[in-house]
């Protein structure tokens, strides 16, 4: 009798023990991507002519950021978005990379970024959502100058934290 | 009898009656599941697939962008001529195992498969003792003489005070 109620606790420690430790799909800032080289960026600049792709950035730091012009979120960050472009831009080893997420008409999210000022560029690839894993929006996937996903943010990014991630990752850390 | 002899064959037809509408569906059934549209393997494939972010839903069920998203992903990539396993395996990269309505039969999701057979295994191992040891319990032996005296003594008893 012993034996059998050891067993069953044993089976039962680690049915918790597994439950306990397994991530819910698509919560929280983990992503399986982080650590794996980027997923391949490509299609049409939104708002211009010509093509945009991840990969002519390689380099640099480049934070994808998904987003949508009906995003309430989105609009929130845009702020700190510009405040990340333009320490990038002063230093020159940074910049945004903007995919729409569930934009019906891209134009819509091209108008609003151009009514912000922004310069970065943008680009217009469906298949990128998928690639990424994104969940929902504002999502962002910062991608280091060797081409590797280092980071995700969701939620709106904060510049002064990623210009750490950058400056720690720049020093060795 | 000779009626009977006539009727008999009669009494087969409903039966291959049956049997023929039987293999007829089956020709029918597979035929179509070998040819499936491409709706139809995109909904498949997407009912393998959770939604990222509803619960209890398949991102063949689910409205949500993301769910949306993904099932215009696998029409794409079905259209390109991917296989079934390698748009799942590229959603499990993206979004990881967990992305998967079935856990995977590998790893951690090993346990979720082979953990009620274990359970199962042991919950019979268990009875069958159980079992085994109660019937070692029961008396084999018979009564032994004053044993029947008294029980003797105590049926006369019952039986003087209900006359």
């Amino acid at each position: 009798m012993l034996w059998i109620s050891l067993s069953v606790a044993v089976v039962l420690a680690v049915l918790i023990a597994v439950l306990a430790s397994s991530n819910p799909a698509g919560q929280g800032v983990s992503s399986p991507l982080v650590g794996k080289p980027a997923p391949p960026i490509s299609g049409q600049a939104l708002g211009g002519s010509g093509q945009v792709s991840l990969a002519q950035f390689k380099g640099q730091w480049v934070l994808v950021n998904f987003a949508a012009s009906w995003c309430v979120p989105c609009r929130q960050e845009m702020p700190q978005l510009q405040t990340f472009a333009q320490n990038g831009a002063s230093q020159g080893d940074a910049t945004i990379l903007t995919v729409p997420y569930d934009e019906g008409d891209v134009s819509n999210l091209a108008a609003y970024l151009d009514s912000q000022h922004v310069t970065w560029p943008k680009v217009d690839d469906g298949s990128a959502v998928v690639s990424y894993g994104v969940n929902g929006i504002p999502e962002s996937y910062l991608v280091d100058p060797a081409g590797t996903v280092v980071a995700k943010y969701v939620g709106g990014i904060k510049a002064a934290q990623v210009d750490q991630f950058i400056a720690r990752a720049g020093s060795g850390q | 009898m000779t009626g009977d002899r006539k009727n008999r064959p009669l009494r087969w037809v409903p039966w291959l009656l049956l049997v023929a509408v039987a293999v007829g569906a089956l020709v029918i059934g597979t035929h179509r599941s070998s040819h499936p549209s491409l709706d139809a393997r995109v909904q498949h494939i997407a009912g393998e697939v959770r939604c990222p972010v509803c619960e209890g839903q398949s991102a063949a069920q689910s409205d949500a962008p993301a769910s949306v998203q993904i099932r215009d992903q696998v029409r794409r990539d079905l259209t390109a001529g991917q296989s079934e396993s390698q748009i799942l395996s590229s959603l499990v990269a993206a979004y990881g195992p967990g992305i998967l309505e079935k856990p995977q039969a590998s790893g951690v999701g090993l346990v979720v498969w082979v953990l009620p057979v274990v359970g199962l295994v042991l919950a019979a191992s268990g009875l069958a003792m159980a079992f085994a040891r109660w019937k070692r319990r029961l008396p084999t032996t018979p009564p032994s003489d004053p044993d029947r005296v008294l029980v003797d003594q105590a049926l006369r008893e019952t039986d003087r005070v209900f006359d």
